[in-house]
């Protein structure tokens, strides 16, 4: 067999995979940043999700119900977040960085039994079981992506739908008032909290549901601190992608690559392992810290009331 | 609506004193405190169908928050609402809405970044959450061409004029089918002939039946457009009566009771000078872009003398905003320069400018006027608190004397000097900044929309000000929309338009339509 179309088709493959928990997560968080909540307990929601996962489908033995009880677990902790800087009004990045924690304590404590169970046979199955066709040197990139489960197909549609209800429907519309101007957008007739929460649920559950397949689609099995930072990385895709969830596609993708290669590359080149493993969580600073300056943000488009709370019956001037 | 209906209707449009024992809406001793200021006192006032009525009052009487209990934003401490003869319950502005009860709100409250049809789709109960927002391009178009509005529904509100941002609320209302719709304040920003245009829609919307209340604090706009006047006056309801029984004097007597002699006339008076005195403000070749990286201001070139004051007439959003915030130090200029005093600050510190004498009355009084969370006290002190302290202590007493006598003089209506700044009425929060402004060793004052919703005292009050401190030999730049606060005390008068000056005429040689040409931008053309 040709190695170069082996190592191709090696790092397609995982690339493809490892940038659905990201797409999921990032489209996600992009929704709820747009309705102005800054969540960043992506991470515990993803952790969550990814131990409910495991869970669920080790008692039903049906994985598909495993992601969706990873993604409802996501939802709850989500919402929890919602609940504090939503409804009470807090400070969201401290809610936020509490509900990371959190999800990381629960599950490091529930996870422990779970901690390499076996998901043989319970995972979900790549969308061609068959042999490849083809020429022997193609096989291995063709296989790269038919041997990738559905999930990984679902994903690129999900940011794309969530981009049309985001500025297409009403509902979309209700979404990014909320996150420009939740004064205004009450006084046009949005119910603000109940649209946050939406938003902030709705990310949650896609966290929950990447952190699902990281554990069922990815590993194959529960280990603490499963994310190792996915959900970190997820957040500091959002400001990339200019807060558009079908952009998330192009910039999950790129870091799943960086991902793959600093995977690929350990052991091969002379360069420390640690090093290579923090590559992603570089990159993710410096273009986090780019994008962080003021006039930057004003042109990627940033949500005008991002991490601001709202609280009715102020004077409205 | 049946043949009987419409007759009912023509009738009582052809009498207008003659009306129905029940009114379409009546309020009923509605009361509303926040904290110790009575905002409403025992106010109850009928709102006829098929009639504009108007509601008066100066600054902090109580308007708005009558408006904001109408359409469900505040509750009110006690009193209650008829629709019709039937008590209701205005919770939410949703609810407000399901009565067909609608708010034009004093400033526009839309968001800039989406267009015309997102922000309207967002008031519409009917349209499903998950239906495409281009479901209602074509009621808006239907709308629009009823009542001659040039709006499409792509339309990114940002890009929108003031008053056609108004146009889109009205159409919010009108979308919404309102049968009683509330205008705060909306002429406030108008031009003559933006103004003219309101009041044809507003006029063909009563003779539809539908209820129209304009508020208002210009005496002669009531008289114009309305039908019914109810004048407010410290909360409570001190007149409501059809417009035929009001003269102008007595509409200013009611609106200001005791305080009537308080407002000086001002004198208009514009001095000859003998020496030609030095520029204390001039700005070279400035070029700044606005939030977007657009360039706002092009090449503008323009020179301030002391005891003069040079006014830059304009439709809003043209430049004005940009050119104010360079001048002042909060945004930075691409090219060009700005010497005030003979000094460069060109991209300085804010603190290097007002160091060199330059005073700053803003558009924008929320946010860089006042600290909003301060007290009304500290916010007088704000720039020359060194004044009040000793060592690293602030003497209290000395600031409260200060301003209980600056609220005494420019009859600032706030519970006590320890009041959060934020919660005074938009005119009295002008007060307090440009009592603050003035009051100091100033050399160049920037005034920007100065008198912008206050009073017709207020107002005064400000021109006398300005008057007093350019007579004391101060230069002033004077940018505002009001045409009219233009040319009364401008010495000489630019026009902005798309970012450039394009017209620049002295005192004495000034032609009103050439300006509002040049307003417009067809004067070049
Ligand atoms: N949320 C609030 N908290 C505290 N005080 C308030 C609040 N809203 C209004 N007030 C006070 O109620 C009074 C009436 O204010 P309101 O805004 O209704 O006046 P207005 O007639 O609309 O004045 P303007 O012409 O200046 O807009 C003012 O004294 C104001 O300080
Ligand atoms: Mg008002």
């Amino acid at each position: 067999m040709d190695v170069d179309s082996f190592v191709i088709g090696n790092f397609i493959y995982l690339t493809l995979k490892n940038a659905v928990p990201l797409i999921l997560a990032s489209s996600g968080e992009a929704v709820s940043e747009r309705a102005g909540v800054i969540n960043l307990g992506v991470e515990g929601s993803m952790l969550v999700g990814a131990l409910t996962g495991v869970i669920t489908t080790l008692i039903t033995g049906n994985v598909w119900l495993g992601f969706l009880a990873g993604g409802l677990a996501g939802l709850a902790l989500a919402l929890l977040h919602g609940l504090i800087s939503v409804l009470f009004g807090g400070n969201q990045i401290v809610s936020g960085l509490a509900i990371a924690m959190i999800g990381g304590g629960i599950t490091a404590l529930v996870g422990r039994a779970y901690v390499g169970r076996s998901l043989f046979g319970l995972r979900p199955p790549p969308i061609y079981p068959y042999e490849v066709p083809g020429p022997d040197h193609l096989k291995p990139i063709l296989s790269s992506v038919l041997k990738q489960d559905i999930m990984v197909f679902i994903s690129i549609v999900i940011p794309l739908l969530i981009t049309y209800m985001l500025f297409r429907t009403k509902l979309g519309s209700a979404i990014r008032a909320c996150g420009e101007n939740p004064v205004i957008a009450e006084s046009l007739g949005v119910n603000v909290i109940t649209t946050r929460l939406v938003a902030v649920g709705l990310g949650g559950f896609l966290s929950g549901l990447g952190g699902a397949y990281l554990s069922l689609g990815v590993v194959g099995s529960w280990v603490e601190n499963l994310t190792a930072g996915m959900g970190w990385i997820a957040v500091g895709l959002v400001p990339l992608a200019m807060w558009i969830p079908s952009r998330t596609l192009l910039t999950s993708y790129l870091m799943a690559a960086l991902i793959s290669t600093s995977y690929m590359l350990q052991g091969r080149i002379g360069v420390s392992s640690y090093f290579l493993v923090m590559i992603p969580y570089i990159t993710t600073v410096v273009m986090l810290s780019i994008v962080s300056i003021e006039r930057f943000k004003v042109r990627l488009g940033a949500p005008s009331a991002l991490g601001k709370p709202y609280i009715r019956e102020e004077r409205l001037g | 609506m049946n043949d009987v209906e419409v007759n009912k209707s023509l009738f009582l449009n052809a009498h207008n004193l003659s009306r129905p024992t029940i009114p379409l809406l009546r309020v009923k001793g509605i009361s509303k405190r926040f904290g110790n200021v009575i905002a409403l006192d025992d106010v109850s006032l009928d709102i006829y169908d098929g009639e504009i009525h108007a509601l008066l009052g100066e600054n902090g009487a109580g308007k708005t928050t009558l408006a904001n209990i109408l359409y469900g934003i505040y509750q009110p401490d006690s009193g209650y609402i008829e629709l019709s003869g039937r008590k209701i319950k205005l919770g939410t502005p949703q609810d407000a809405i399901s009565y067909g009860i609608v708010l034009v709100q004093q400033y526009p409250m839309l968001i800039d970044k989406m267009t015309v049809a997102e922000n309207l789709a967002l008031s519409i109960k009917d349209l499903g959450y998950l239906s495409s927002v281009r479901k209602i391009y074509g009621l808006i178009r239907e709308i629009s061409i009823k009542y001659d509005i040039s709006l499409e529904p792509e339309m990114i509100v940002s890009n929108l004029s003031f008053s056609e941002k108004q146009y889109v609320e009205l159409l919010r209302a009108l979308i919404l089918n309102a049968k009683i719709l509330i205008l705060d304040e909306p002429t406030t920003m108008l031009t003559t002939y933006e103004r003219r245009k309101l009041f044809v829609i507003l006029r063909k919307l009563i003779d539809e039946g539908r209820a129209v209340v304009l508020i208002t604090h210009k005496v002669s706009e009531a008289l114009e457009v309305s039908d019914r006047i109810t004048v407010l006056r410290r909360g409570a309801v001190v007149s409501s009566r059809p417009k035929s029984e009001y003269d102008y004097n007595e509409l200013v007597k009611l609106i200001m009771g005791s305080n009537v002699n308080d407002v000086t006339p001002v004198k208009y008076i514009h001095r000859q000078r003998s020496a030609p005195p030095e520029d204390v403000l001039v700005i070279k070749e400035l070029n700044v872009a606005n939030d977007i990286g657009l360039i706002a201001v092009r090449n503008v070139s323009l020179s301030v003398k002391a005891g003069e004051i040079v006014g830059i007439a304009g439709v809003s959003g043209n430049g004005q905003k940009e050119l104010a915030e360079a001048i002042v130090g909060l945004r930075r200029v691409r090219s060009g320069r700005i010497v005030l005093s003979g000094v460069d600050v060109t991209n300085k510190e804010p603190y290097e400018r007002i160091k060199n004498g330059l005073a700053y009355i803003p558009e924008d009084r929320l946010k860089y006027g006042i600290v909003g969370e301060m007290s009304v006290a500290e916010n007088f002190i704000l720039k020359n608190y060194k004044a009040f302290s000793k060592l690293l202590f602030i003497n209290m007493r000395k600031v409260m004397d200060f301003a209980s006598k600056n609220i005494d003089l420019y009859h600032i209506v706030t519970r006590s000097p320890l009041e959060r700044a934020k919660v005074l009425s938009g005119g009295n929060i002008q007060k307090l900044i440009v009592s603050r402004e003035l009051g100091l060793n100033t050399k160049v004052v920037l005034a920007h929309n100065p008198t912008l919703g206050l009073d017709i005292a207020s107002a005064k009050l400000v021109h006398n000000e300005l008057l007093n401190v350019r007579d004391r030999g101060a230069g002033i730049l004077l940018i505002s929309e009001d045409l009219d606060e233009v040319i009364k005390l401008s010495d000489r008068i630019l026009v902005m338009y798309r970012g450039s000056i394009v017209y620049d005429v002295s005192r004495d040689k000034l032609s009103i339509g050439d300006i509002e040409k040049a307003m417009l931008g067809l004067l070049n053309a």
